[in-house]
């Protein structure tokens, strides 16, 4: 037994889905009406003329200004995601590394029990990209 | 995230995805989610794609419907089914994806079972390659986020 065969990781489910989902775009754009009738209000009115949105002015419009603790709280969150993100790719990468390994280690075990060369020679090549692997992993996420 | 929840988090972004397009594509991918034994696999299997589906989309799903199959006929100790359903799926098409890694370790599998060990190394090879393409787009990802 191998034990490499598994299910899809989240990073390919999340790129099908894009995919998927990518036939969907302009279909649940609202429009201006629906939102005024809804209670929406805006700053300025928005007029689209073929996609260009022209602004006209008919409310003062005051700029946002971040504070200090807005920054660091954005910086925290930035730094957060980039974590998880990091630990979600290197949770990947040690997945795909021990399916490559078992695999390798199957093969040589085939090799070892049939003498054949041409198995010999997927043990080696195998045994190669495990030690690779181990080492790019390692460098990467340790 | 448990493999279970993977591939229902795949089939719900995919129906999802359907509800844009045709009924038909979210009747086909809702029977893809139901077969859970061998004749429903097998009829799903026969089942024509919804036109309008992407290739790739369609491909991914009839992948882990034939795996699914193959490991079971497997599991029971029909190795020539299993063998030959890995082998019609994988003339369907073929990626660098968990999908395909699965369906050329079945198929080894199937062949170590029918006393042919060195042809299950080419597969288990096949299958060692794609893991390694994924490591390397996994580790990218991971130096692409520092």
């Amino acid at each position: 037994m191998t034990g490499a065969a598994r299910r899809p990781t989240l990073v390919t489910l999340v790129m099908v889905g894009f995919v998927g989902l990518a036939g969907c775009g302009g279909a649940a754009a609202p429009d201006a009406s629906t939102e005024r009738a809804a209670g929406g209000e805006m700053a300025t009115d928005e007029a689209d003329y073929g996609g260009a949105a022209v602004r006209t002015e008919t409310t003062t419009a005051e700029p946002m200004v971040a504070t200090d603790d807005d920054w660091d709280a954005l910086l925290e969150a930035d730094g957060a995601m980039d974590e998880a993100l990091e630990l979600a790719a290197c949770g990947d990468a040690a997945d795909h590394l021990e399916h490559l390994c078992d695999l390798a280690e199957r093969i040589c075990a085939i090799a070892e029990e049939t003498e054949d060369s041409a198995a010999a020679d997927r043990c080696s090549d195998g045994t190669m990209r495990c030690a690779r692997g181990r080492e790019a992993v390692a460098d990467a996420c340790d | 995230m448990t493999a279970v929840l993977r591939l229902v988090l795949l089939l719900s972004v995919l129906v999802l995805a359907a509800g844009c397009g045709e009924a038909a594509t979210a009747t086909w991918l809702e029977s893809a989610r139901s077969a859970d034994d061998r004749a429903s696999r097998e009829a799903f299997l026969d089942e024509g794609v919804p036109p309008g589906m992407q290739p790739d989309d369609a491909r991914v799903v009839r992948h882990d419907v034939a795996y699914q199959l193959a490991r079971e006929l497997l599991d029971g100790g029909d190795a020539q089914g299993a063998g030959a359903i890995a082998t019609e799926a994988l003339n369907e098409g073929r990626a660098d994806d968990v999908f395909t890694a699965n369906l050329f370790v079945v198929r080894g599998q199937a062949l170590e079972a029918l006393g042919e060990p060195v042809r299950a190394t080419l597969d288990y090879h096949e299958a060692l390659m794609i893991n390694e393409t994924l490591l390397e787009a996994a580790l990218a990802a991971e130096g692409d986020e520092e």
